[in-house]
């Protein structure tokens, strides 16, 4: 059945590219529709080097989806796409990571189930197993209990030895609960949770946090976090090892520059925002305890 | 009793089939009674790898719809009479047999065998649940690339989640391509995985070669893959085999070529 609206547009909008998805499709069907239309005659020439941006009232995507929509539009278009209204200029930042401000309800799953307090059941989103098939109670086995804000406070400063003095990042630590995950969480795999997460291992490529309040991650980010999902600016992300495909904070994305797929950094980094963009630093464990 | 293990590797042609016929072989070389079980349903490829092809009367699909008795279905192996095959069929699909038949299945193998081992198909959906359903373990089969290890992530994943302990074996590593950095090193690979690594299978042209002639690798003294696999069979049978490191083969070649 094909409908008489095509499921994928592009529009201008107030001076802009919008690129406009049906909220029905299937993402076969979008990567289909969205490779013919960029292949038709002129497309190229006319679109190259533009900016395009996600309309929030479309179709939702995954963050793996999204950035094969981006190598998409890259490749057969010469567009750049953006989940974002705005961008935001922020070469001087170290790391030369990319900002920009998205618009959330496009990233974020609005009918997510959420961890709570009492509950502690946490469910895949929906986006997520639409793509990957994760029975539920998978993401139990992973999640293995919520602990009180006394043991992350003595688990974090047992972590963290040689960060001296104040443990920097407990300040961050909101509500009285935080969800404790000590596994490995593998491509697939993903955590939603309302409290903050601490987790002991590796977040790898294609595994996916979301949480409405601060990610410590005691192991290696390699696959997409969002933390302060419900729009808190100063929730912050920590790893011992950061090469994450993307980190998410509040309203804002950010990813390691396209040039340097290889990026990594062995120490300790903290994420948070400041201002208009993301910052990552591991220099700045210091000052973001006198914030 | 026997031991059921399941040769797995979600991304496809990685080595899968390569792997089961190599180790069913070595493990029957080495005294134990071993049934090679080709969960590929529809795309059977494991009785050309083993030069089986001819012999093919009954399949898995009818041994579970009892069409035939178990026994009937069985191939004993030309040259070795410890090793016998469980042919998939190649008319049926994947949905002609359900995790509970295959849990059956193995479970009467196992009665008889002291090794049953099922070589699964790409992908994480039926017939990967099928294979896995009658495993007490898996070994999990990447090449040092990005999305074959992803997907072996994906599996151990899953592999977790019904409780199946499972191990890794790096295949087709080249030596060349790891020094020019062209490839993923055994050490990226554990750092993202995190288990245990079973063994290091050398990318080697007699694999191919062995593949069509069917007979396999591990019976032949001067391929590099098949000698791993001897030692991959080793381990299996809970001998402490150490891993030859490329390491150590860089430093010995280098003082050869005098660098
Ligand atoms: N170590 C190796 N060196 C060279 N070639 C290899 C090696 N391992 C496997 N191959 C080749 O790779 C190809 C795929 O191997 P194989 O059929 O075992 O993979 P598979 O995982 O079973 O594939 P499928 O997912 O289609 O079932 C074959 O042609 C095989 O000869
Ligand atoms: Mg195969």
């Amino acid at each position: 059945m094909k409908s008489e609206k095509p499921l994928v547009e592009i529009k201008g909008f107030g001076g802009t590219l919008g690129l406009l998805i049906d909220h029905t499709a299937l993402f076969d069907q979008v990567e289909e529709e969205l490779s013919q239309l960029l292949k038709r005659p002129n497309s190229k020439n006319f679109f190259r080097g533009a900016e395009i941006f996600l309309q929030p009232e479309g179709r939702r995507f995954t963050s793996e989806e999204f950035s094969r929509l981006q190598t998409l539009l890259a490749e057969e278009g010469a567009l750049q796409l953006m989940n974002a209204v705005a961008e935001i200029d922020n070469s001087n930042k170290k790391n030369n990571f990319q900002t920009s401000i998205v618009e959330q309800a496009s990233v974020v799953p609005e009918e997510k189930t959420e961890i709570d307090h009492n509950e502690q059941q946490p469910t895949p989103s929906e986006q997520s197993s639409e793509t990957l098939p994760v029975s539920e109670d998978m993401v139990e086995d992973i999640v293995e209990e919520v602990i009180a804000e006394d043991s992350v406070k003595e688990m974090a400063e047992e972590s963290l030895e040689n960060s001296s003095e104040d443990s920097f990042f407990l300040q961050g630590v909101d509500t009285t609960n935080a969800l404790l995950v000590r596994q490995t969480l593998r491509s697939g795999q993903n955590i939603q949770s309302k409290p903050s997460v601490v987790m002991m291992g590796d977040l790898n490529a294609g595994a996916e946090i979301v949480s409405e309040g601060d990610i410590i991650v005691l192991g290696a980010i390699r696959g997409m976090v969002h933390a302060g999902a419900s729009g808190n600016r100063n929730a912050l992300v920590f790893a011992l090892r950061m090469q994450p495909t993307q980190i998410r904070i509040a309203e804002m994305i950010t990813q390691p520059p396209a040039e340097d797929k290889n990026f990594t950094s062995f120490e300790p980094e903290v994420a948070f925002i400041e201002g208009q963009s993301i910052v990552l630093s591991s220099k700045d464990i210091k000052n973001f305890v006198s914030k | 009793m026997g031991e059921s293990i399941v040769i797995t590797s979600g991304k496809g042609g990685v080595g899968k089939t390569t792997s089961t016929a190599n180790i069913s072989v070595a493990l029957a070389n080495f005294g134990k009674k071993v049934v090679a079980v080709d969960g590929d349903i529809g795309l059977r490829n494991l009785d050309i790898i083993l030069g089986l092809e001819n012999r093919i009367v009954y399949n898995l699909v009818d041994v579970v719809k009892k069409r035939c008795r178990t026994k009937q279905a069985l191939i004993r192996d030309k040259k070795n009479e410890n090793l016998f095959l469980l042919p998939a069929s190649q008319v049926d699909d994947k949905s002609a047999v359900t995790p509970e038949d295959m849990k059956e299945l193995c479970s009467e193998l196992k009665e008889e065998f002291d090794f049953v081992i099922i070589d699964c198909p790409a992908g994480i959906e039926q017939g990967f649940k099928n294979a896995l359903a009658g495993a007490d373990s898996a070994i999990v089969i990447t090449t040092p690339e990005v999305s074959p290890v992803r997907d072996a992530d994906r599996v151990i994943g899953l592999l977790q989640h019904h409780e199946i302990p499972a191990s890794l074996i790096l295949n087709r590593l080249s030596v060349q391509m790891v020094e020019r950095g062209d490839m993923m090193s055994r050490e990226d690979v554990e750092d993202i995985l995190a288990i245990k690594i079973l063994g290091l299978v050398v990318e080697d042209q007699e694999i191919v070669n062995a593949g069509n002639l069917g007979t396999p690798a591990v019976l032949n003294q001067n391929s590099p893959a098949g000698q791993a696999y001897l030692r991959i069979a080793q381990r299996i049978l809970g001998e402490n085999v150490e891993i030859p490191s490329f390491e150590e083969k860089k430093g010995f070649l280098a003082r050869l070529l005098g660098r």
